[in-house]
C-alpha cells in the first residue's frame, strides 16, 4: 500500500514533500475537477474503501481527505 | 433544521453554524472539484460568524429545466413559510443575480431588508456557457483522446452565434455526456456517480440559463459589489470594491474579501 502523501503526490505529479494539508484548488495550479476525481479513485483503490457522493462533494483539500481517513481509523 | 430534511424539502442546506442573530444565505453553484473557491471557505472567516444556508438546486420537472422564477420560488417559499429572519444574502458569479432577486422577494415579508453582497456578479451569456464547457473539456483532456475533445470543442464552437441559451444548454449537456461518460468509466468512477456528475453538469447549465433570465432587481442599487481583478465585473450597485490582487477563482478564499464582507454586513 502506498503512503498517503506519496499517493497524492503521484496523482498530482508533484514531489511528496510539496504535498500539505492545504494542497487543493487554491494552492495547486494543476488541480482540476478531473484531478480531484482521480485523487478520490486513487485513495479508494489504495485503501480499499468507498466514499459516498456527499463525502466526495465535501472533500476539497488534501487535509479534508486526510481527516476523513483519520476518522475512519485508516491514518493515525 | 436537519441537514438532510433541509436539502430534501426547503431548497437550503446548512453550510455552517454561527452565534450571531439572523441567517446568511449563500447563492452559488458548487460543482465537485471546481477550481473556484466556495462559500464554505469564506464563511468561517467572517466576523461575526452567522449560521449560513447554501442554496441547493431544484430538480427539473419532467426533464424541463426550471425557469428563473421557479428557482426563486423554490428558494423563497420555505423562508416565507417559516418566517426565517434573513440577515444577508450573498451571491457569487451568476448566483449574484439570484441573490439580488431573492433579497427583493424577502423584503415582501420581512420588514428589515437583508444586506446584499454580490461577489463577481456576472449575467451569463452564450459565451459563459461555452467557457464553462471549454473548462470542462480542458479537465477531461487528461483522460480523453485529443480527437474527441477537439471534436466536442468544434461542435460547441458552432453554437457561439446561437441566441437561444436554452438550446445551447441542451446541446452542450449532450456533448458533455458523450465525452465524459467514457472518460469517467476509464477513471474507474462508479456508474451511479458518473450519472450524478453528468446530471450536475446539466443542472449547472440550467442554473446559468435561469440566472440569465432573472429581471434586474429594483433594490439592486442598495447592494454592494466585491469584484476580483478578473473581468468581467458587472457592477450596478451603490458600493463597489475591487479586491486587489485577487482573481475570480480565489475571491471566496481571500481574507481581505472576508474582512470587506464582514464590514459591509456590519453596517
Amino acid at each position: 500500500m502506498t503512503g498517503f502523501s506519496e499517493l497524492v503526490a503521484a496523482v498530482l505529479d508533484v514531489p511528496a514533500a510539496d504535498v500539505t494539508d492545504e494542497t487543493g484548488p487554491g494552492t495547486h495550479e494543476g488541480w482540476s475537477s478531473i484531478k480531484h476525481l482521480q485523487l478520490i479513485v486513487a485513495v479508494e483503490d489504495n485503501y480499499r474503501l468507498s466514499f459516498s457522493r456527499a463525502e466526495i462533494r465535501s472533500l476539497r483539500t488534501v487535509g479534508d481527505l486526510r481527516k476523513n481517513l483519520v476518522t475512519r481509523g485508516i491514518l493515525p | 433544521m436537519g441537514r438532510r430534511d433541509a436539502k430534501a424539502s426547503t431548497g437550503w442546506e446548512i453550510l455552517g453554524a454561527g452565534c450571531a442573530e439572523g441567517i446568511t444565505l449563500a447563492l452559488d453553484f458548487d460543482a465537485v472539484g471546481r477550481p473556484e473557491a466556495c462559500f464554505a471557505e469564506l464563511m468561517p472567516m467572517l466576523n461575526p460568524v452567522r449560521e449560513t444556508w447554501r442554496a441547493v438546486q431544484p430538480q427539473a420537472a419532467d426533464g424541463v429545466a426550471p425557469a428563473s422564477s421557479a428557482y426563486l420560488e423554490f428558494w423563497s417559499s420555505s423562508l416565507r413559510e417559516r418566517g426565517t429572519v434573513i440577515h444577508a444574502v450573498l451571491g457569487f458569479c451568476a448566483g449574484a443575480l439570484f441573490a439580488a432577486a431573492l433579497a427583493e422577494r424577502i423584503t415582501q415579508w420581512q420588514p428589515a431588508a437583508p444586506a446584499v453582497v454580490l461577489l463577481d456578479p456576472e449575467r451569463p451569456t452564450a459565451a459563459t456557457l461555452l467557457r464553462q464547457f471549454d473548462n470542462a473539456m480542458r479537465g477531461l483532456a487528461a483522460v480523453t483522446s485529443s480527437a474527441e475533445v477537439a471534436g466536442a470543442r468544434e461542435a460547441a464552437g458552432r453554437l457561439s452565434d446561437e441566441p437561444d441559451l436554452q438550446l445551447i444548454s441542451s446541446r452542450l449537456t449532450a456533448l458533455y455526456g458523450e465525452v465524459s461518460k467514457p472518460a469517467f468509466t476509464r477513471l474507474g468512477l462508479k456508474p451511479a456517480f458518473q450519472d450524478d456528475l453528468i446530471a450536475s453538469y446539466e443542472q449547472l447549465m440550467s442554473y446559468l440559463v435561469a440566472a440569465a433570465g432573472t429581471q434586474p432587481a429594483p433594490g439592486l442599487a442598495a447592494a454592494s459589489t466585491i469584484s476580483s481583478i478578473t473581468p468581467p465585473c458587472q457592477s450596478q450597485t451603490a458600493v463597489s470594491w475591487v479586491a486587489a490582487g485577487v482573481d475570480h477563482a480565489g475571491l471566496l478564499r481571500s481574507p481581505a474579501v472576508a474582512a470587506k464582507v464582514s464590514e459591509l454586513l456590519g453596517q
